[in-house]
């Protein structure tokens, strides 16, 4: 009986021994792991072949202007993020990874459609600076060592990849040759857009007022949990150690053999700076504030909203930390403090969207405060709780995004 | 006072707010923390009373707008039960990391980051909008892996980066499924889409989205093959946030599975077969892992494996057997939650802060009264009288028994065998814990450094003690659970008066 | 015609994935950016009119449809967030384990 009890014992723990080694601890085997059972199962369950049998197909062979160009974009688009592929230099990769990013932007500007061709352009600009700057941050051997690594292919990646351009090719076909479609709630959209939130730009309506809470959560919300996590992750918990053994500003490549130069003419490591392009950061910064305020007032008609204003601002911001350096656009733009800019933007859209509740209308319901208060607003200017939800927005992009490229960019100054 | 069921959601939300705007003062943004929390606690509990009382969901649309053009916020018992399940664990939660000694916990952006968490997890369960769902579904994955990023594990940021990795495979599903139910119904909100897609379920998009929603809610569930960052992720994270990982957050998964099993796609039979093999396979291999491993609390992860393995072969049983997936859940959170908290306590008193075996053999003749807490809650965790666990397996157990005895010869492999790996796996459970209180409290502390000395003081064991305390009361008063969840269980098997509470119209076709 | 636009978006889901894969995390980071730009394109293409003119409401004409671009716009501003973060994380895991291939971030197995 004691025999039999230790076999068992011994048997389980041989099974768990193999269990456990299936966690072998490389995300790529994972993630090959979980494709080819995704895959597996929409093979198996998708009823794939039901899509493309569907009589209410239309395929269009016509070709005008806007749909030539269309082409064109996607075409740009997939040439650049395929020479990201092929490319050795991580440096170069980022830079077609940004033109594939703006040929997207045109796609979707062809759409027609100015907004999301507006934030897609602007968060296209965004990441391909936080990419370099995370690049640049990366000690050079191993940089050096990592590139070296472009090198390889795998069949069986590439295998992966045919069968989930195969899938999504299958999909956006039925999509592009369904059309058009009954769409249920886009028409009361477009009705009630100007008469009851007062906007002529119906998806700005929508990202503010009709899925306001939606834009709560995400633009606001997430964007400003990332702006903190990024803060935290290495401003608190990396550890003393790890943070000085990379590179300091001023030890990039360039930088040992150059002579110290005088403040005013030194930029980001210690690169001179011309005349020409202090003037620029000069004119630059008050230009995207004005940029950011027109699109924060006239978004409800025109493309831009809170979100694009934030990300132009904070590119202004970026921009004078390349010109004049990190220490001196701090002292002189003291009053951009993340932490403070988040959590009011927060309170300022909660508190905005409780009013209606107590006006007589509901939580998120919009209203207009300038015309029950009878001010004298320039035309096109609405006091609402649209506006104040975008002016919210940017303030919570602009903090999260200072975060993002302050900690970035400096990852062993201390901040706050 | 249908305002009450975004109350739960806003409650954090807004204290997260206020917690940001005061990072430089911790002592008062801890208590405000905790306070909003058992506010927020009161609140759902508040919500769920209401709903159990009235008999009818309550809904709520954000900005008034009229479904199905805004957004729905709909408590019915199912979400308004999740809801209060998820923000009763996570008070519990809020006061381990009142009395924790990681630097994680001290860092200022910890607890905005910990209520943006409660407040996702909270709003996904109440959210009656698909792209809703996701936003929130971003929100606890965002905040879920910064707070393992940052913690004292120095293998959070590895952990927090696979999780994140997968999630955004599983993001990416969730949004072709919305494209494509979009594509094919032309709405976003749930219950419209329910009745839709009663009405015509021929459309052609519609199987390839109901898999591409199955994987979303497989990988947030940690279903074998999908589970592959859950043991690291569950393990890395500060010991408060670890805890809410493996008990709640990854229950959105299971709700999600029964949203989609009962409301939204319940003619889609192939996804209960594939749930129960799926579950099958999760219970063999989390139960086998379990007994593998090398550390206390990766040990309990692995066993989450196995648990949720059982919860989803419950669910994919079918409708009149959920009630004991639904017992399963919330006995289930308590007991993990628990367990993972007293790992963290050991941790924390061991020479060096670690809960692997290697470190803690012996450490627990310095904590007698962690073993006495482990004993109970490793009997709960194997199912053994008089605790909670027990009742929800014996729930399972004869959920099952009746299901195989009305059921045709060749579908009785699907009910027999889980009846028989609920044995096996008991069985095995109690060997993989046993095996870790001997290793702690049995064996002579013999540490490889000899002047390692435990630590006199460590985290506080009173949260996990008084979980314990309630899965004993839970285990001995067991029949006011009973009848929550089978209350619960009989409302989803109507997803008509869902449907008709949001959409305030004839329902159509759906049952 | 159509034809051509869906083989695209798919040529950039594959690209995105295939970068996804690779060892180098930098390059990986990559993928993830081609990937979420796929998706965007894709709920563009969910759209349920062949869209003429810009969705305001002045505009007459076949407006595009409003729905899907609010779907884009918050999908971006996720990823956005989310990519930020993931970099943070390369970052920290650069330095402390030295290295830029991802098969040599195993710390955490069995």
């Amino acid at each position: 009986m004691n025999l039999a009890y230790e076999a068992v014992l011994r048997g389980v723990d041989r099974a768990a021994r193999l269990a456990t080694r299936t966690q072998g601890g490389r995300i790529r085997v994972y993630l090959s792991v979980i494709l080819i059972a995704l895959f597996a199962l929409v093979a198996l369950f998708g009823d794939l072949q039901r899509v493309l049998g569907a009589d209410a197909l239309r395929l269009d062979d016509a070709l005008d202007v806007t749909g030539g160009l269309r082409l064109l974009g996607l075409l740009l688009a997939v040439a650049a993020s395929f020479v990201s592929i092929v490319i050795r230099r991580d440096l170069l990769a980022i830079i077609a990874l940004g033109s594939s990013g703006l040929a997207i932007a045109v796609v979707i500007a062809l759409e027609p459609s100015p907004d999301v061709a507006l934030v897609q352009a602007v968060v296209d600009v965004l990441t391909t600076v936080v990419l370099v700057l995370a690049l640049s941050r990366l000690p050079r051997a191993q940089r050096l060592r990592a590139e070296a690594l472009n090198n390889g292919s795998s069949v069986r990646h590439a295998l992966l990849a045919v069968a989930g351009s195969a899938l999504v090719t299958w999909i956006c076909l039925y999509a592009f040759a369904s059309r058009p479609r009954p769409s249920l709630v886009t028409p009361y959209y477009e009705q009630n857009a100007k008469p009851l939130t007062g906007a002529a730009d119906i998806v700005g309506a929508i990202v503010v007022d009709f899925r306001g809470f939606d834009t709560l959560i995400c633009e606001i919300t997430v964007f400003s949990a990332a702006g903190m996590g990024v803060f935290t992750l290495i401003r608190h918990a990396m550890r003393k150690r790890e943070a000085a053994q990379l590179p300091v500003e001023g030890e990039v490549e360039t930088a040992s053999h150059l002579p110290i130069l005088p403040a005013h003419i030194s930029g980001v490591d210690g690169v001179r700076t011309s005349p020409f392009i202090r003037a620029l950061a000069y004119a630059a910064l008050p230009l995207a504030f004005v940029l950011a305020t027109v699109q924060i007032i006239y978004g409800h008609d025109q493309p831009g909203d809170g979100f694009t204003a934030g990300v132009t601002l904070s590119l202004g911001v970026g921009f004078w930390y390349v010109v004049f350096g990190y220490e001196r656009t701090r002292q002189r733009l003291g009053l951009i403090r993340p932490a403070l800019l988040i959590g009011s933007s927060l309170l300022l859209v909660l508190g905005g969207s409780t009013l209606p509740l107590v006006l007589g209308g509901g939580f998120f319901s919009p209203f207009d405060f300038g015309a029950a208060l009878n001010l004298p607003l320039p035309k096109g200017f609405y006091l609402s709780t649209s506006f104040l939800f975008e002016v919210a927005i940017c303030l919570a992009v602009l903090g999260a995004t200072m975060f993002i490229v302050d900690t970035l960019g400096h990852p062993e100054r201390d901040l706050e | 006072m249908t305002l009450f069921a975004i109350l739960p959601i806003l409650i954090p939300l807004s204290s997260a707010a206020v917690a940001t705007l005061l990072i430089r003062s911790p002592r008062l943004q801890t208590a405000w923390a905790f306070g909003a929390m058992v506010a927020a606690f009161v609140s759902s509990a508040g919500l769920l009373w209401m709903v159990w009382t009235s008999g009818q969901p309550l809904v709520y649309q954000m900005g008034l707008w009229p479904a199905p053009f805004g957004i729905s916020i709909v408590a019915d018992l199912l979400s308004a039960f999740m809801a209060a399940m998820v923000q009763f664990v996570f008070v519990f939660g809020f006061l381990y990391a009142l009395g924790a000694k990681d630097k994680a916990v001290h860092h200022p952006t910890f607890y905005p980051l910990f209520l943006f968490l409660v407040a996702g997890l909270s709003g996904g369960m109440l959210a009656g909008n698909i792209f809703n769902l996701f936003v929130m579904v971003e929100l606890v994955v965002l905040s879920g892996s910064i707070l393992t990023a940052i913690s004292d594990d120095r293998y959070g940021p590895e952990a927090a980066y696979k999780y994140f990795l997968i999630s955004t495979i599983a993001s990416f599903c969730l949004l072709f499924a919305i494209g494509s139910l979009y594509i094919s119904y032309g709405t976003l909100n749930m219950a419209d889409l329910a009745a839709r897609i009663a009405a015509d379920q021929d459309q052609p998009l519609l199987p390839l989205a109901t898999v591409l929603l199955a994987v979303t809610f497989m990988v947030k569930s940690a279903v074998v093959p999908f589970h592959f960052w859950q043991p690291d992720f569950h393990t890395a994270s500060p010991t408060a946030v670890s805890a809410m990982l493996s008990s709640v957050v990854v229950k959105l998964g299971v709700y999600g599975f029964l949203r989609m099993t009962t409301l939204l796609v319940p003619h889609a039979e192939w996804l209960r077969g594939a749930l129960v093999a799926l579950g099958i396979a999760s219970i063999v291999f989390g139960g086998l892992g379990a007994a593998g491993t090398h550390n206390l609390k990766r040990m309990f992860a692995y066993s989450t494996l196995a648990q949720i393995g059982f919860i989803h072969v419950g669910v994919g049983w079918g409708t009149p057997f959920s009630l004991a997936a639904i017992l399963f859940t919330f006995n289930h959170a308590l007991i993990k939650s628990a367990m993972l908290m007293l790992s963290g306590y050991l941790a924390s008193r061991a020479p060096i802060k670690t809960a692997a075996f290697s470190v803690l053999r012996g450490t627990g003749k310095y904590a007698p009264l962690a073993g006495v807490i482990f004993f109970f809650g490793g009997m709960a965790l194997a199912g053994i009288p008089p605790t909670n666990g027990f009742i929800s397996k014996l729930m399972l157990f004869q959920s099952g028994v009746q299901a195989a005895s009305d059921s045709s010869f060749a579908e009785t492999v699907a009910y027999w065998l889980p009846l028989l790996l609920l044995g096996v796996s008991s069985a095995l459970t109690l060997i993989y814990v046993f095996r870790a209180f001997m290793r702690v409290w049995w064996e002579p502390f013999k540490p490889d450094q000899p002047d390692a000395k435990v630590k006199p003081h460590g985290d506080s064991p009173l949260a996990p003690g008084l979980l314990v305390a309630v899965c004993l009361a839970l285990g001995i008063w067991a029949q006011p659970l009973i009848q929550l969840a089978q209350g619960t269980s009989a409302w989803i098997q109507q997803p008509r008066a869902y449907v008709q509470a949001v959409l305030k119209q004839d329902a159509g076709v759906i049952r | 015609m159509e034809v051509l636009k869906a083989l695209a978006i798919g040529a950039l889901f594959g690209i995105g994935l295939y970068q996804l894969l690779r060892r180098n995390i930098i390059r990986s980071a990559i993928g993830l950016v081609i990937l979420s730009n796929a998706v965007n394109l894709f709920l563009l293409s969910a759209g349920a009119y062949d869209g003429v003119v810009e969705a305001y409401a002045k505009a007459t004409g076949q407006r595009s449809d409003a729905l899907p671009q609010a779907l884009i716009l918050t999908a971006i501003v996720i990823s956005l967030g989310g990519f930020a973060f993931v970099l943070s994380l390369l970052y920290v895991i650069s330095a402390r384990y030295r290295t830029g291939d991802s098969d040599e971030v195993k710390g955490l197995s069995g």
